[in-house]
């Protein structure tokens, strides 16, 4: 269920960039190729549990998946922990972090 | 030759060296957070709403990560791999002319510096510091507008950013001094200058004395109310940092070393930078980092030395003096980042009968729109006024009639605000507030704290 559910989150934002015109401007051929190829390995592995002869397409697409990590937006999954831990440093030294409202 | 004129020409003018030399400033930037937040972004567009700009243009260049992008793009083309092979993949482009025209427009022209983006980014990019290395970049290239620049250079060459002259700013705090004896009925209250050793240093922004000498004195009673030892300086009084704005650490450096070396000549013990966003942020956080040392005093803002004479019992206020409802606005530099969020709230709790809230406020509120030294780029005039929408429905929505601002750059906007969208409000400080509202004890005795220099 939770890899049915992240297929549909895929294909909804993947939608959702090409649908909102903000959205369309900010993208570049990046943001559909790595959702695609995302959406596409979890899609697969979904399937590879009830067809075990999705396997193959399953180990191709990880291969395709990992090699586009570092060459696209995918990266952010690496990156992010540091922009955090940046962020938060930055805004946590000066008393800004935590919020309070 | 108007500016616009003059920053096209300059552009016009690029040659490959000067390219060249661009990227290896605009690299000299990148250290592992640049680097990091230029390698996160995920494009979602949730920071659109985040930016007071976009929210009232609905501009795709206006929206955060829009310029963030124009940055990226040449991150990745001149320091990625993937860049390099695939740019049309990645977006990458080059740093030619039109790219260069392309960050002064984004990172001028339509950005405050405020932070708000980076506060709501999903990815935690601080988009604001990012915009304001390729910003440095700009202003070393000489690509920055000749009127933000002449802010600093008139900083450098004359210690203050308005060049008023030391004579001028003596007579003015003389006069500023005799009316606040007057309004006080106090002759033994002063403004001191030059005062050796006093426990605090009071700085000030040019606005002040020049246009507003009811804000100075109102910070001045304050001081005398609280029985303060302080004392202004005759040099090296300035609070301004435009430096923060043209985002230069050595324009920066060099304009906080004024104020540090006013407080090695004065040996006083605690620097209190008066109610100014910019100039907290600058001297609190930035100047340590420009100059490469760390300061041996304390500096803290106005707003916390207030709060601490109050907690302290020192102030006494009945708030039925400032009757009409109020509300307060946040500078971004004072609160998002400068940290100040609560002692104004505290101060003004005590001070009015009838405070309300912005919605949002504290460090999700937004910028005025006059930051990141708008309110000085006559070209991006209707563009900060149009920015400014959002704040003049934030001040309508809460009903109030007072609008207290404690940064002189944002009271300027908001005054221009008040003009544009007929708000019909009256602007102050926080230290206006606090004149007002205070109780004043009978004139007691005290003991001789002018030192008398040539004036």
């Amino acid at each position: 269920m939770l890899l049915i559910a992240g297929v549909l989150g895929g294909l909804g934002l993947f939608v959702r960039r090409y649908a909102s015109a903000p959205l369309r401007g900010l993208s570049v051929p990046d943001d559909a190729i790595a959702n695609l190829l995302t959406t596409g390995f979890v899609a697969l592995a979904a399937a590879r549990l009830r067809f075990p002869a999705a396997e193959p397409a399953l180990l191709a697409a990880a291969v395709l998946l990992l090699c586009y990590v570092p060459v696209g937006k995918i990266r952010h999954c690496v990156f992010f922990f540091i922009s955090r831990r940046h962020l938060g440093r930055h805004f946590g030294r000066r008393g800004t972090f935590p919020l309070r409202h | 030759m108007s500016e616009t004129d003059a920053l096209e020409a300059r552009l016009e003018a690029l040659t490959d060296e000067d390219l060249a030399r661009g990227l290896a400033l605009f690299r000299g930037k990148l250290g592992e957070a640049e680097a990091a937040y230029l390698q996160t972004c995920v494009r979602c567009g949730l920071c659109a709403d985040a930016c007071h700009y976009h929210r009232t243009d609905g501009e795709l260049a206006s929206i955060p990560a829009h310029k963030l992008a124009q940055v990226a793009a040449v991150f990745r083309a001149h320091f990625t791999a993937a860049g390099r092979l695939a740019p049309g993949l990645t977006g990458a482009r080059r740093f030619d002319r039109d790219m260069a025209r392309a960050w002064v427009e984004a990172l001028f022209g339509r950005c405050s510096l405020c932070g708000r983006c980076s506060l709501n980014c999903t990815t935690g990019i601080h988009i604001s510091a990012v915009l304001k290395a390729a910003r440095g970049t700009l202003t070393e290239m000489g690509l920055i507008p000749a009127d933000l620049l002449q802010v600093v250079t008139t900083s450098l060459e004359t210690g203050n950013n308005m060049g008023i002259s030391r004579d001028d700013w003596l007579e003015t705090v003389q006069w500023i001094e005799e009316e606040m004896q007057q309004d006080i009925g106090d002759p033994a209250a002063r403004i001191p200058v030059d005062k050796q050793g006093a426990r605090v240093l009071f700085t000030v922004n040019p606005r002040e004395p020049k246009f507003f000498p009811l804000c100075l004195q109102a910070s001045a009673t304050v001081l005398n109310a609280a029985g303060e030892d302080w004392t202004v300086a005759s040099e090296g009084w300035d609070l301004t940092n435009y430096g923060l704005f043209s985002a230069s650490p050595a324009h920066g450096g060099a304009i906080a070393a004024n104020l540090m070396a006013s407080m090695e000549r004065l040996g006083c013990g605690t620097l209190v930078i008066g109610e100014c966003g910019h100039g907290f942020a600058a001297a609190r956080w930035e100047a340590a980092e420009w100059l490469q040392k760390r300061p041996g005093f304390r500096i803290v803002s106005f707003l916390e030395l207030m709060e601490e004479y109050f907690q302290q019992g020192r102030l006494r206020v009945d708030p039925a003096k400032v009757a009409e409802r109020a509300t307060l606005h946040d500078p971004c530099n004072t609160v998002r980042h400068g940290g100040i969020v609560e002692p104004q709230r505290a101060i003004l709790r005590r001070c009015l009968a009838d405070f309300v809230e912005m919605t949002p406020n504290r460090a999700e509120n937004f910028c005025c729109g006059g930051g990141g030294g708008q309110l000085s780029m006559s070209r991006y005039r209707q563009k900060r006024l149009q920015s400014g929408g959002v704040k003049a429905e934030q001040i309508r929505r809460t009903g109030a009639r007072l609008v207290v601002a404690p940064c002189h750059n944002c009271i300027d906007q908001l005054m221009e605000l008040n003009r544009e969208y007929k708000l019909g409000v009256v602007i102050k400080t926080v230290a206006e507030v606090v004149a007002d509202a205070l109780v004043r004890a009978p004139a007691q005795p005290r003991e001789e704290n002018h030192v008398p220099v040539a004036r």
